[in-house]
């Protein structure tokens, strides 16, 4: 292929051209957007309906809208039973499935674009690992889960607070430090982890650890739900409306604040959101590994790198990858499988074939 | 528009000073070039002037107010800064790149509407380079590259360009399209420019005063002509410097020559 370089002046009619053809790629971009966009909302409609009439207690379609609806089937009658398995615990689970599925998805890949490193995780500045850290010291001390809900969520947010104070240095907290000092708090706390597992009853206690620890949405009520979904909206709205300011922020800290961005401002709302979200679905369903990684890049090689787009698609595709997950994990085999065993056995797979299909991130 | 540096100098901490009180001042279009040897502190001279590195004494002004009394925003809205080509871990269409530029007019919470689109299309016609719109930033030349941040840069509507080392690591080609595309701005769109350049001739080409940093902190500022002399030259990077000029069809090109630095070759003849 023979590629033309224009010297500038360009003659004015044919930069028209190129303006005119640009306009029409924008256009037909937008239009292929919004298809997506209405596409992953009634699949994560279709999908939801469809894991409420999943598992060992049968409900069937017409009893689910019957229930969810009164009166759309006047002929169907659904049991109290029914009614209450839809209501408090299906329904919540799907819920929290894709609130955290979502919630994983936009922190990890905000986090990769303002460490601008495609390697980053929820995790990467310690917030999950200190929030597993609280949750299981609330279960070493035998606390009600809406207690170890609290525990988690406050260890989360102390782990961040730490992680700026080692990380300041003089004037500010350079990327790099933040980095450092994430690893090496999350270092900490997971040395804590493991105290607590080692002081741990063998018999009840660390088992019911080990399970958290590999992730499960069985917990899940209204009640624990209400508590964490707060966190993990705002935590989502605050990345979504800074959500193109990413892009400037994937750049070197100079040339960000050379481009009249509040660099620090702006890093320390992209953590706080995340951090929000990381602990809160950390707090509610233990330690759900890939999700976060993975589900951005699938977001970019769909879309490109713009984070005004990869934001929303990784809420999309997180939230029915998640939903996808927990209903396997529950509906699978008679005993729940845990949930990051699944994201790593199904995420892999499905990540090598859209890796080979689509040419990988654009590079 | 008026750029000025009053006693600007600088030293990393515990470390003897990189710049002594360097004083320059820019008013109108007119284009600033500074040279001097590696490790001169070209770069943190740019950095300096910018903000983006605190001076230990003295300060920058523009239009006569400390731009430490400037708010921020204000400031990236008249003063364009074209860093060195480095591609980013995640790379953006050019389109994308260009729009970063629309940052100092908006909100945090705003993302670039109708308005900033139309601003990056004039940048992008501007520069000639409209054809690479929605081409990824990894898949076009250097040269393209480098005109692609001019553009972001220009998307702000500064009034000041300054650019780092604008024209290093291009081939010849790409080098006068650079060029030609700054002198063309501070012609036709009144913008000034201050660059760091490894290369006098082309100081002496496109600028109308020059400062250069000498090896011991010292500096020297004034009109191009005056400063890019060979005697300045030679002591600025401590090698024999030849300067002649030869004619072109349209004008006259002044050619540096460093000579070998053996006394007995003599320099090169014409």
């Amino acid at each position: 292929m023979t590629r033309q370089r224009r010297k500038a002046p360009v003659p004015a009619g044919e930069s028209t051209a190129d303006l005119v053809k640009g306009r029409d790629m924008q256009k037909r971009a937008s239009r292929i957007h919004r298809l997506w966009a209405i596409g992953i909302i009634a699949a994560i409609l279709v999908l939801s309906a469809a894991a409420v009439t999943m598992g060992r207690f049968h409900i069937g379609f017409r009893e689910f809208f019957a229930a969810l609806v009164p009166g759309l089937f006047p002929d169907v009658e659904v049991p109290e039973a029914a009614r209450n398995v839809i209501f408090n615990i299906r329904l919540p689970r799907i819920g929290l499935a894709l609130l955290a599925g979502a919630g994983l998805s936009v922190s990890g890949g905000a986090f990769q674009a303002l460490f601008s490193n495609p390697l980053a995780t929820p995790d990467t500045l310690g917030v999950a690992t200190g929030a597993s850290f609280g949750a299981v010291l609330g279960i070493l001390f035998g606390l009600p889960s809406v207690l170890v809900q609290v525990f988690a969520l406050l260890a989360g947010l102390l782990a961040v607070i730490l992680v700026y104070t080692v990380g300041r240095v003089k004037g500010g907290s350079p990327m790099i430090m933040l980095i450092l000092a994430g690893m090496v708090i999350s270092a900490l706390f997971s040395a804590l982890v493991s105290l607590v597992k080692y002081t741990a009853d063998p018999q009840d206690v660390l088992p019911a650890i080990t399970f958290w620890l590999m992730g499960s949405l069985s917990g899940t009520t209204s009640e624990t739900l209400l508590i964490g979904a707060p966190f993990i909206l705002l935590g989502m709205l605050l990345i979504y409306i800074l959500r193109w300011k990413l892009n400037a922020m994937s750049l070197s800290e100079e040339e960000a604040v050379s481009l009249g961005i509040p660099v620090k401002k702006i890093r320390a709302l992209v953590v706080l959101g995340s951090t929000m979200i990381t602990a809160s679905v950390v707090s509610m369903c233990g330690l759900i590994g890939w999700v976060g990684l993975l589900i951005p890049h699938i977001g970019r090689m769909i879309f490109g790198n713009n984070n005004t787009y990869v934001v929303p698609a990784s809420m999309g595709l997180g939230a029915i990858f998640m939903l996808v997950i927990d209903t396997v994990a529950r509906c699978v085999t008679a005993s729940e499988i845990p949930v990051s065993i699944l994201t790593a056995v199904i995420g892999a797979p499905f990540f090598i074939a859209l890796l080979r299909k689509t040419g990988g991130i654009q590079v | 528009m008026k750029f000025e540096v009053r006693e600007g100098s600088f030293q990393y901490t515990h470390e003897k000073e990189v710049l002594k009180k360097v004083s320059f001042s820019l008013e109108g279009p007119e284009i600033l070039s500074i040279l001097g040897a590696n490790g001169a502190g070209k770069t943190t001279l740019l950095k300096c002037m910018l903000g983006l590195l605190p001076w230990s004494s003295g300060a920058t002004f523009l239009e006569g107010t400390d731009i430490n009394k400037i708010p921020n925003k204000e400031f990236w809205k008249k003063v364009g800064y074209v860093p060195q080509a480095k591609k980013p871990s995640f790379v953006y269409s050019v389109r994308e790149m260009v729009v970063l530029g629309r940052n100092a007019w908006l909100k945090e919470w705003q993302r670039p509407g109708k308005k900033d689109w139309a601003k990056v299309e004039e940048a992008l016609e501007l520069l000639g380079i409209s054809h690479l719109q929605n081409r990824l930033c990894s898949q076009i030349s250097g040269g393209e590259y480098q005109l692609v941040l001019v553009a972001r840069a220009l998307a702000a509507e500064p009034s000041l360009l300054v650019l780092d080392e604008p024209e290093s690591n291009l081939d010849f080609k790409n080098q006068t399209i650079v060029l030609e595309a700054i002198r063309r701005l501070c012609r036709e769109k009144g913008i000034s420019a201050i660059l760091n350049t490894h290369y006098p001739e082309h100081a002496i080409d496109i600028s109308q005063k020059a400062l250069l940093l000498m090896p011991d902190g010292a500096t020297v500022f004034g009109s191009a002509e005056e400063v890019l002399r060979e005697e300045l030259l030679q002591k600025a990077f401590d090698v024999p410097v030849l300067i002649r000029k030869i004619q072109l069809p349209d004008r006259e090109y002044t050619c540096v020559f460093p000579t070998p630095s053996s006394k007995s070759e003599g320099g090169i003849k014409l």
